[in-house]
């Protein structure tokens, strides 16, 4: 499966590079948006977007529509965020597989859910109505989790590809939580890794994290880090080529610099299609 | 756990995730998290860190005063007890915000100009990512707010925002806008006949008190407005009247 439309790496389009963004010379292959800062709204950042789109594709990846939640969708905000979806040309939808309000309250963080077959059920059929009311096809993303939610009776891998194949969506294959997870719940990287339904990954996430204290925090902060780094390789060499988005999202750096990011991720990726061509 | 779980699931987290309870009231309702019960409660943590977050992004400046007056302890308090009284609700983040300015108003021991100043900054904002309407509106209450401060608000906040005290006891009267082409974001002081100009467009009555201008003075000052971008051009063919909805 791949994202129609998208190919290669990408970066995040952030309020900090809005002034410079348009004047990007270096190779930039798409741009990725968090929908929520555009549906509904005007002004300077969405005559941005629409003159971004016309120069690159645009992947939107949302935070806040709770797929695995248990309030019915804001029909008013998923009819924006179709419309949006549709002037962008944006073909397939992702989020992540997780919860992030409950009750009408807002929460404004992506929270785990407890990994079991209903959790499994519940967030696939709402994934397949999601589908449905923004009729694109959609991803959901491997989030990273601080902790295992009461009521887990699967390990994570097991519980993401028991939603992704009930749903019949893709993964969007976040490496850096796969890394962050494993660190923080004491458990081999690759293991974890391997564990996730990869073979549905159509898009991958690459961003860097911190310590705090004992616990390693996805804050999408800092370059990406090595180990990172290993386990992208890793999934290039199984899978191939995948777009890739760097993401950077706190103390966001000069463009130059995220871009820098992107250009390692690029020469992976290339390297990884020129592997593949000679074999 | 089966489908009534999941909403004994959400039951039980919700109060956790409000800092009503505790992870370990949760796992007793919901059996242990195997991570332990210190990782189940760093979710409450989270949350409390990413709303306020949201304040502190959408109020720079009152942040910025005041951690001056009171220290970063201050406006961790002050944010900590909005987000308690005010959860969050809707997919736009900046949305949890929108009730901090008159929340402020309400607490004693806040000066009043930091209550004006989150207005201020709040009101930007709103212009800021106002919906786009047709060229020929002006665009009142959307992306054209008229404010009236005791203090000289716009100076107190690029002044906080640099770290530095200004004098600011004049009072201002003000258009903060989204420039109506440019869509730059902008705050125009206003003076009688630029107050008069803006009611003329919007169909009010003079007050009294600017009976004695002349219709020159305020032709004028309207064109002055419509120079900054505050109001669309009268003169275009398109222009339409809007009707006033609320003072």
């Amino acid at each position: 499966m791949q994202n129609a439309g998208i190919a290669g790496v990408g970066i995040g389009l952030r309020r900090e590079h809005y002034g410079e963004i348009l004047q990007c010379t270096r190779p930039l292959d798409f741009l990725e948006i968090v929908p929520e800062n555009f549906v509904g709204r005007g002004g300077a950042p969405l005559s941005l977007l629409r003159r971004c789109a016309e120069r690159w594709p645009i992947a939107a990846h949302g935070v806040s529509v709770s797929p695995g939640g248990g309030d019915a969708f804001d029909g008013d905000y998923l009819a924006g965020l179709g419309a949006l979806l549709g002037e962008c040309g944006v073909e397939r939808y992702t989020d992540h597989l997780c919860y992030a309000a409950i009750g009408g309250v807002a929460y404004y963080d992506l929270l785990p859910l407890p990994f079991c077959t209903a959790a499994a059920r519940h967030t696939a059929a709402r994934i397949v109505e999601l589908g449905d009311r923004l009729q694109r096809p959609i991803a959901v993303e491997n989030i990273s989790f601080y902790a295992t939610m009461p009521g887990s009776v699967q390990d994570e891998g097991d519980f993401v590809r028991e939603v992704i194949e009930r749903a019949d969506c893709g993964l969007l294959l976040d490496v850096n939580n796969v890394y962050v997870n494993a660190v923080n719940h004491g458990c081999d990287p690759l293991e974890m890794l391997w564990a996730l339904p990869t073979e549905r990954a159509v898009h991958i996430h690459l961003a860097g994290h911190i310590r705090e204290g004992e616990r390693l925090l996805d804050n999408h902060g800092a370059a990406v880090g090595d180990p990172v780094w290993a386990l992208y390789r890793a999934v290039m060499g199984r899978h191939g080529p995948i777009p890739t988005l760097v993401e950077w999202d706190t103390a966001i750096p000069a463009l130059d610099r995220v871009l820098d990011e992107a250009d390692k991720a690029r020469a992976i990726l290339q390297a990884c299609a020129l592997q593949r061509e000679v074999a | 756990m089966s489908a009534p779980e999941m909403t004994a699931f959400f039951a039980a987290m919700a109060p956790m995730l409000a800092g009503r309870i505790d992870a370990a009231q949760v796992e007793s309702r919901l059996g242990p998290s195997p991570s332990g019960t210190a990782a189940l409660g760093f979710y409450t943590e989270l949350v409390r860190r990413n709303l306020h977050k949201i304040v502190s992004d959408v109020f720079p400046a009152v942040r910025a005063i005041c951690r001056t007056d009171g220290g970063e302890a201050r406006w961790v308090q002050l944010a900590t007890e909005y987000a308690v009284a005010h959860p969050g609700t809707g997919a736009d983040p900046n949305h949890f915000a929108a009730r901090f300015p008159q929340w402020l108003v309400q607490q004693s021991g806040v000066p009043a100009v930091w209550a004006e100043l989150a207005d201020y900054e709040w009101t930007r904002l709103l212009a800021f990512h106002a919906p786009d309407v047709s060229a020929d509106i002006d665009g009142f209450d959307a992306r054209l707010f008229i404010r009236q401060y005791s203090s000289d608000i716009p100076r107190l906040a690029v002044a906080a925002l640099r770290g530095e005290v200004a004098a600011a006891e004049v009072p201002v009267l003000v258009a903060v806008f989204r420039h109506a082409r440019t869509a730059r974001l902008g705050t125009f002081r206003l003076g009688a006949a630029g107050l008069a100009a803006l009611a003329r467009r919007r169909g009010l009555p003079l007050p009294a008190s600017l009976g004695a201008l002349s219709d020159d003075a305020i032709v004028q000052a309207a064109d002055a407005l419509v120079e900054a971008g505050v109001l669309v051009s009268a003169r275009s063919p398109d222009h339409r009247s809007e009707p006033c909805t609320h003072d």
